[in-house]
């Protein structure tokens, strides 16, 4: 087959394709479904944006609140303790009841999950929890 | 109903003929050919004020249907599959020969890979030159000569010796 058969062949067969007469109205009902995909997908987008940025602050202020009295208490101890004794260890959970404390004991870095920090750092200070 | 673009409606009327043919040598198949159609219109319409302001609303429609169809066969969206043998000859003593005939050639396309159907449609159906058949594709006028050639091979190669002889 050369090229001037391809393109007679394809003007035949091209020439056998029917007609759609509805096709204007099949794109008009085309575009109002992609128009309507797009509006519901802004919309959830919109609803989970504002769903988050409610949900950060509220789930940010709980997680503080009740670490807060656990590491104020801490807090206090360690400033206490801090003038007597230098060379306590430390972690996160202390570093972080050091700094509200205002007052560093130690750099070391040792991190603990916060219930066992808790208990250590107690321990350490030879506290009981409140 | 969304509100229409200036000119689309008439556009689509006037033009629907020469998109469908298009589309169908691209498919294969009417049914496939007629979405393929919808669906380039459809992306079309959200610009068409400024795609007319450009002044070649047919060619960029066209255009937009190639890049739509080489996609949806990316994703494997495709009715037929490429074959090395055809699975029916042509019966010329047939009624229905011409018929055949033509499905005969469609299925020979369909032996293709999309570029090289897509670089056969555009050059020697809607007869654009090399130079435009690689900015519709989006590549090389390099690209688009060796693509030919190698469509042209592969045709040659799989061509149904009773399809050549009526063509002769």
């Amino acid at each position: 087959m050369n090229s001037s058969e391809v393109s007679e062949a394809l003007r035949a067969s091209g020439a056998a394709t029917d007609d759609c007469p509805d096709l204007f109205l099949r794109v008009a009902a085309g575009v109002g479904r992609r128009r309507r995909r797009q509006r519901t997908a802004v919309g959830v987008a919109l609803v989970v944006t504002v769903a988050v940025a409610l949900a950060v602050p509220a789930v940010g202020a709980g997680s503080s609140g009740s670490t807060v009295s656990a590491e104020g208490y801490v807090a206090s101890s360690v400033r206490d303790s801090c003038a007597s004794d230098r060379s306590l260890p430390s972690n996160s959970f202390v570093r972080r009841a050091e700094a509200l404390a205002g007052t560093t004991c130690t750099s070391a870095v040792a991190v603990l999950p916060a219930p066992f920090a808790w208990h250590h750092t107690a321990r350490r200070y030879g506290l009981e929890q409140p | 109903m969304p509100q229409e673009p200036q000119g689309f409606h008439d556009f689509v009327v006037v033009r629907r003929h020469g998109l469908l043919r298009t589309a169908r040598l691209l498919t294969g198949d009417q049914y496939a050919a007629e979405d393929l159609t919808q669906a380039a219109l459809e992306r079309v319409w959200p610009r068409w004020e400024r795609i007319v302001a450009d002044g070649e609303p047919y060619a960029y429609v066209r255009k937009v249907m190639v890049n739509t169809y080489t996609s949806w066969w990316r994703r494997a969206w495709r009715a037929e599959q490429p074959t090395q043998t055809l699975p029916e000859l042509v019966d010329l003593e047939d009624e229905y020969a011409a018929t055949d005939l033509h499905d005969a050639f469609l299925r020979l396309l369909a032996t293709l890979s999309p570029r090289q159907r897509a670089v056969l449609v555009l050059r020697f159906h809607e007869d654009l030159t090399e130079a435009a058949t690689a900015e519709a594709l989006g590549c090389s006028i390099g690209t688009v000569k060796s693509q030919t050639a190698r469509a042209l091979t592969k045709l040659r190669l799989h061509t149904d010796p009773r399809l050549a002889m009526h063509d002769s």
